[in-house]
C-alpha cells in the first residue's frame, strides 16, 4: 500500500544539519497497522508528514500503490490527496476556530455539497448530526477527535496517518477512540501508519512495530514478537519506562544519561549493553527471525 | 450576534463609537450643506468682530480675521477625516497585499519584499513624509495634499505588510492548514478558508488605532502648511494660524487642536474595543479550562 | 500530624453570572513525605483542588465553604499574596512556560525561588536578601549547581545560562524540580507533570519527584488523568469525578479491588490486549460540564450499575475497609 525506500529528511538547524528521518525503509500492507513507536524528537511526525507529501524528502522514495510519488508536483498530488489521510494528536489547534463543525467535517470534499456524506461519517463516528452548527470550542475533546475523524473519513481514504491521535485524551475517551479507530479499519478495510509512544496503545493496535530512535529504525517486526521479545536496548528501555509491575524499583534502577554526537552506533551513550565494537560503524536492521529484524551488534 | 453583544458590553468600544458616530455625522452634513450646522461662512473675512472669545454667538470664538472657529472646526472637517482614512485604506491594501504575498509564497519572495518593507520601515516616519512633500510640494502649491497622502502611505504600509506577514506564517504552520493540505485544499482556497479570514478582524483592529495616529500626522503635515491649499480650513492649519494670535486669542488654536485630539482618541478607544470584541479565543479559553 | 489537610471543601466558579461548583465537599489528608494521587477525567475538579491547595484560584473563583490547613495555618483565610509565597506549597503545572518567566535565565529563576525560601525562613536581614539577589556569592550558586546535578543535567553550569525556550519540555520540568530542591516547600501539587512528555522522559521526571520526596521529605500531590501512572507512584489515591471524591484508599488496594464502578471503569480503559485479542472496555458518553450537573449521582449518567435511588439523591462517602467510597452501591 505504502511503502519508503531509503528515506532521508534533513532540517537546517543552527550549526548544520539534523537528520529527522535517516535512512528509513519500511512499507505498509493493505489493511494492517503498522505503529511507530520512539521517544519525542525520534522522527516520528517527520516520517509520517513525508509519507503524505507534505514534506519533501532529502534523499530516498515514497510509494502509494506501487506508484513513486517522490517527485510529483502539488498539482500531480491532487489525485493521491483524500486518498490518504491524517489524524491529528491535538484536536483543539487541528479545528479553525472561526468554522463550523459542519464546514470542518466537509472541508476534504472540496466544495462539492455532499449531506450524505457528511452525515454517513458523523454517524460512523457516533456524533450527532446536531453537531454540524457548533463551533469547534463548544465540543469536548474526545467529540473534537471524533469529528476529525468523521473528517478524515468523507472523502473515503484508504490509508491513514494516525500521529498520536489519543495522547491528548484521557483514558476513558482514548478507549472509546481506539475501538472506533480499530472497527472502522475493519468495516472499510483502512491502512493505518499510527504514530504513538504510548506502549499499552501501541500494543491495542499495531499488527507491526516500527522503534525508531534519533531518526533511524532500530526495530521491527511483528507487534506481539517485538513487544513480548524486545532485542534492541532501546526498546527494553521504552518498555522499562511504561508504569508496570514494580515502577518504583524500576525508576530506581533507571539511568538518566544525556546523549551526544558520536560515531558509531547512535545510541551507544545512553546503551547499558555499549561495548567498543559499538562505536565502529552504525549497525543495519538484521534479521533475527522471520518477521523481526533489529540494528544492534548483539545480534 | 455575538460580537453585536460583545459591542454592547464594552464601554470602551462604546465611548469611542459614540463619538465617532457624532463626528461622521457632523463631517457628513458638513461636506452636504454647511449651511444647515452654522450661519457663519468659514471663509468671508470680517475684520469688525476680529479676536472675539468664546460665547454664545461663537462657541469657539473667533480668529484673527474674524471667521468663527466653530464654523472652521466643522468645514475643516471632511478634509481632516478624509484624508487619513484614504491614507489609511491604501496602507492596508498596500502592506496587507505585500504582507500576505510575502508570508505565503515564503522563500526568495518573502526575502525580497521583506527586505524592502525594512528598508520603509527604517526610515524616520513623519520626517520622511516632510521631506518628499516639502521637496515635491515647492512647485506644485495645488498638489501638496496629493503628495502628503502619498507620503503618508508610503510610511504607511509597511507596518501592516509586517503584521499581514506575521498573521499568515502563524496560520500557515497552524495544523488545521496541514489537514487542508492532505485533503487537497489549494493554495487559494486555504488563503479564503483558514488564512484572510483570520486576518481581516486583525487589520481591521489595527487600521482603526491606525486612524488616529494617522490624523495627527496628518494635522502636523498641514500645520506646516503641507496639506490642503488655502483657504481650504484645516484643523492643523488653523492651529497653526491660531499660534500668531497667542497669547491672547488662544482659542482659535486651542480649540482645534482639541478636536483633532477627540477624534484621534476616539479612533483609538474604537480600535481597543474592536480588539476585545473581536478576539476570538475569549471562548475558546474557556472550554480549554 | 498531616501536613495537609482538606476539609468539606467547595469551590464554585462564576461564569456569565452562572455559578456553579467545581469541588462538593472534598475531604483529603496528606502525611509529609507521602504521595497522593488524584485521578480523574478532564473537567472532574482535579486542578481546581491543586490551585485551591496552591493558593492560585482565579478570580472568577470563590471558596464557599470548608478548610485547607496547613502545618496548623488555615490557608482559605489568609492574604492571597502571602498564600502562595509564604507557606510552602510549590506547583508544578503540564506546561512549565507557565510559571517559568520567559525572559529570564534559569539561574535568575532558581534565585528567585532561594529569595522566596529566605523570606519564609525570615532569616538573613532584608539588606542581605537584597543582595544576594544583586549577586550570585559562590554559596548560592554552589547550591544552584547542586540542585541542578540532583535532576540529572549533564553540565548545569551551561543550563544556569540559559533561557526556559531553549530547553526541551522534559529540561524545563526539570528545572521546576530543580527549583523544589531550592524552595523545599512542605507540599508540592504536581499538576499532569508530565502528560506532553514522552514515556522516557515521564519515567525521568517521576523518579527525581520520588527523589525530592525521599531527600527532603516533601508531600505530593500527584495530579494526573493516567490511571496507571498514579496507582503506581502513589502511596494513596482518589479518584473524583463531578467535583466529589468518588473512592479514596491505599493505591495498592484501590488498584488490586477497586469498589467504585468510576474507578473500575477508568481502570478497565487501559488497554493491555494485543490487537485481535479482545477488547478494551470504555465507559460511554463523556464527562459532564460543572454548569450541567446531572442531578444525585453525577455519575449515574454513564454508570452500568445505576439504580433508582442514583438519579436523585447524592452518595455520601462511606467507609468499606481500607476504602472510602461514595455509591448507593456500598450505601
Ligand atoms: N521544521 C523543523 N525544522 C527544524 N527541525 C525540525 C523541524 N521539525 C522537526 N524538527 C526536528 O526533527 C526531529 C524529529 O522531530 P519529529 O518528527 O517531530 O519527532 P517526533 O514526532 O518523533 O517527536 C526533532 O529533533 C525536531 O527538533
Ligand atoms: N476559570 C474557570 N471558570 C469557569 N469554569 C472553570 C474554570 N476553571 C475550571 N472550570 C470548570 O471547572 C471544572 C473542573 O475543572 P478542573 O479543575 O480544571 O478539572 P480537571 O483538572 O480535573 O480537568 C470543569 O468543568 C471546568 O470547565
Ligand atoms: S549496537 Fe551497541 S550501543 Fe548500540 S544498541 Fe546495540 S549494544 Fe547498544
Ligand atoms: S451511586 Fe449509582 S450511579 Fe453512582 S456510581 Fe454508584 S451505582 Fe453508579
Ligand atoms: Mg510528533
Ligand atoms: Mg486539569
Amino acid at each position: 500500500m505504502v511503502e519508503v525506500r531509503d528515506l532521508t529528511v534533513s532540517y537546517k538547524v543552527k550549526g548544520g544539519t539534523l537528520n529527522a528521518v535517516d535512512g528509513v525503509s519500511l512499507a505498509v500492507r493493505k489493511g494492517e497497522t503498522v505503529t511507530v513507536v520512539g521517544e519525542s524528537g525520534s522522527g516520528k511526525t517527520t516520517l509520517g508528514m513525508v509519507v503524505l507529501r507534505l514534506i519533501n524528502p532529502t534523499s530516498g522514495q515514497v510509494f502509494f500503490k506501487g506508484e513513486d510519488i517522490t517527485r510529483l508536483g502539488e498539482g500531480e498530488l491532487k489525485r493521491f490527496r483524500g486518498r490518504m489521510q491524517l489524524i491529528p494528536q491535538d484536536p483543539y489547534s487541528s479545528m479553525n476556530p472561526r468554522l463550523r463543525v459542519g464546514e470542518i467535517v466537509s472541508e476534504p470534499l472540496l466544495g462539492r455539497e455532499d449531506r450524505e456524506k457528511v452525515k454517513e461519517a458523523l454517524n460512523s463516528v457516533g456524533l450527532d448530526w446536531a453537531v454540524v452548527d457548533r463551533y469547534p470550542h463548544e465540543l469536548s475533546g474526545g467529540q473534537r477527535q471524533r469529528a476529525l475523524i468523521a473528517r478524515a473519513l468523507v472523502s473515503d481514504p484508504e490509508f491513514l496517518v494516525l500521529d498520536e491521535p489519543t495522547s491528548n485524551l484521557d483514558v476513558s475517551i482514548q478507549a472509546q477512540i481506539l475501538n472506533l479507530l480499530l472497527d472502522l479499519q475493519s468495516s472499510r478495510n483502512l491502512t493505518y501508519l499510527f504514530i504513538t509512544h504510548n506502549m499499552a496503545v501501541a500494543k491495542y493496535v499495531s499488527d507491526r512495530v516500527a522503534v525508531m530512535y534519533r531518526g533511524r529504525l532500530v526495530e521491527i517486526g511483528d507487534a506481539k514478537e517485538v513487544m513480548s521479545n524486545p532485542l534492541h536496548p532501546y526498546t527494553k528501555a521504552l518498555f522499562d519506562a511504561v508504569p508496570e509491575g514494580d515502577f518504583r524499583a524500576k525508576l530506581r534502577e533507571l539511568e538518566v544519561r544525556d546523549e551526544g554526537r558520536q560515531k558509531g552506533c547512535r545510541y551507544s551513550d545512553r546503551c547499558k549493553f555499549v561495548r567498543d565494537q559499538c562505536r565502529l560503524r552504525e549497525p543495519d536492521l538484521l534479521k533475527v527471525k522471520e518477521n523481526h529484524e533489529v540494528a544492534c551488534i548483539l545480534y | 450576534m455575538s460580537l453585536y453583544r460583545n459591542v454592547r458590553r464594552d464601554k470602551t468600544l462604546m465611548a469611542g463609537l459614540v463619538i465617532l458616530v457624532v463626528i461622521v455625522g457632523l463631517t457628513v452634513i458638513s461636506a452636504t450643506d454647511l449651511r444647515l450646522l452654522t450661519s457663519y461662512s468659514p471663509y468671508s473675512l470680517n475684520f469688525s468682530a476680529s479676536n472675539l472669545p468664546p460665547s454664545a454667538k461663537h462657541i469657539f470664538g473667533t480668529d484673527q480675521e474674524g471667521r468663527d472657529v466653530f464654523t472652521r472646526v466643522l468645514a475643516a472637517l471632511p478634509v481632516d477625516i478624509l484624508t487619513p482614512f484614504i491614507i489609511v485604506v491604501a496602507s492596508v491594501l498596500l502592506g496587507g497585499l505585500v504582507g500576505v504575498v510575502a508570508g505565503y509564497l515564503a522563500g526568495l519572495v518573502d526575502e525580497f519584499l521583506m527586505r524592502i518593507t525594512d528598508l520603509f520601515l527604517a526610515f524616520p516616519g513623519i520626517l520622511l513624509a516632510l521631506a518628499i512633500t516639502e521637496i515635491l510640494g515647492q512647485s506644485h502649491v495645488s498638489l501638496r495634499l496629493l503628495y502628503s497622502e502619498v507620503a503618508l502611505i508610503v510610511v504607511g504600509w509597511p507596518v501592516y505588510a509586517r503584521l499581514a506577514r506575521g498573521q499568515v506564517l502563524q496560520v500557515k504552520n497552524m495544523p488545521y492548514v496541514t489537514l487542508a493540505k492532505v485533503s487537497g485544499l489549494s493554495r487559494t482556497q486555504i488563503l479564503r478558508r483558514h488564512v484572510l479570514p483570520h486576518l481581516l478582524p486583525l487589520l481591521l483592529v489595527y487600521s482603526t488605532l491606525d486612524m488616529g495616529a494617522v490624523i495627527l500626522n496628518y494635522s502636523v503635515l498641514a500645520f506646516f502648511g503641507l496639506g490642503a491649499p488655502p483657504p481650504t480650513p484645516e484643523l492643523g492649519r488653523m492651529v497653526y494660524d491660531g499660534l500668531s494670535a497667542l497669547p491672547q486669542n488662544w482659542w482659535s488654536s486651542l480649540f482645534p487642536a482639541l478636536i483633532i485630539t477627540i477624534i484621534a482618541v476616539s479612533f483609538s478607544l474604537m480600535g481597543d474595543g474592536l480588539r476585545d470584541a473581536l478576539d476570538p479565543r475569549m471562548g475558546e479559553r474557556y472550554a480549554r479550562a | 500530624m498531616p501536613v495537609l489537610e482538606v476539609k468539606d471543601l467547595w469551590v464554585s466558579y462564576t461564569r456569565g453570572g452562572i455559578r456553579a461548583y467545581a469541588l462538593r465537599g472534598i475531604n483529603m489528608s496528606l502525611e509529609r513525605r507521602e504521595v497522593m494521587g488524584v485521578v480523574g477525567e478532564s473537567g472532574s475538579g482535579k486542578s481546581t483542588l491543586g490551585h485551591a491547595v496552591a493558593g492560585l484560584l482565579p478570580p472568577n473563583s470563590i471558596v464557599e465553604r470548608g478548610s485547607i490547613t496547613l502545618e496548623g495555618k488555615d490557608l482559605t483565610k489568609m492574604r492571597d499574596l502571602f498564600r502562595v509565597r509564604g507557606t510552602g506549597v510549590f506547583v508544578i503545572f503540564q506546561d512549565p512556560m507557565t510559571s517559568l518567566n520567559p525572559i529570564m535565565k534559569v539561574k535568575d529563576q532558581l534565585a528567585e525561588a532561594l529569595q522566596v525560601r529566605e523570606e519564609r525562613e525570615s532569616l538573613p536581614s532584608p539588606f542581605i536578601r537584597w543582595s544576594r539577589r544583586r549577586s550570585l556569592d559562590n554559596r548560592t550558586e554552589r547550591e544552584f549547581l547542586e540542585a541542578l546535578t540532583r535532576v540529572r543535567f549533564r553540565s548545569p553550569q551551561e543550563v544556569l545560562e540559559k533561557y526556559p525556550h531553549q530547553l526541551s519540555g522534559g529540561e524545563r520540568q526539570k528545572v521546576m524540580i530543580a527549583m523544589a530542591y531550592i524552595l523545599r516547600p512542605k507540599v508540592l501539587v504536581a499538576d499532569e507533570p508530565t502528560t506532553s512528555l514522552d514515556v522516557i522522559t515521564q519515567a525521568q521526571v517521576m523518579k527525581m519527584l520520588l527523589s525530592l520526596r525521599e531527600e527532603q521529605g516533601t508531600a505530593i500531590l500527584l495530579i494526573s488523568h493516567d490511571v496507571m501512572l498514579v496507582s503506581k507512584l502513589s502511596d494513596r489515591m482518589m479518584v473524583m469525578y463531578g467535583g466529589m471524591v468518588m473512592e479514596e484508599g491505599s493505591s495498592e488496594e484501590l488498584t488490586k479491588s477497586p469498589l467504585h464502578p468510576y474507578t473500575k471503569g477508568l481502570q478497565a480503559s487501559v488497554p493491555t490486549q494485543f490487537k485481535g485479542e479482545g477488547r478494551v472496555k470504555q465507559i460511554p458518553g463523556y464527562p459532564p460540564n460543572i454548569f450541567s450537573m446531572p442531578q444525585g449521582c453525577p455519575f449515574h449518567p454513564r454508570c452500568e450499575m445505576a439504580m433508582e435511588v442514583c438519579r436523585k439523591v447524592t452518595p455520601q462517602e462511606s467507609r468499606r475497609g481500607e476504602h472510602n467510597v461514595s455509591c448507593h452501591l456500598y450505601g
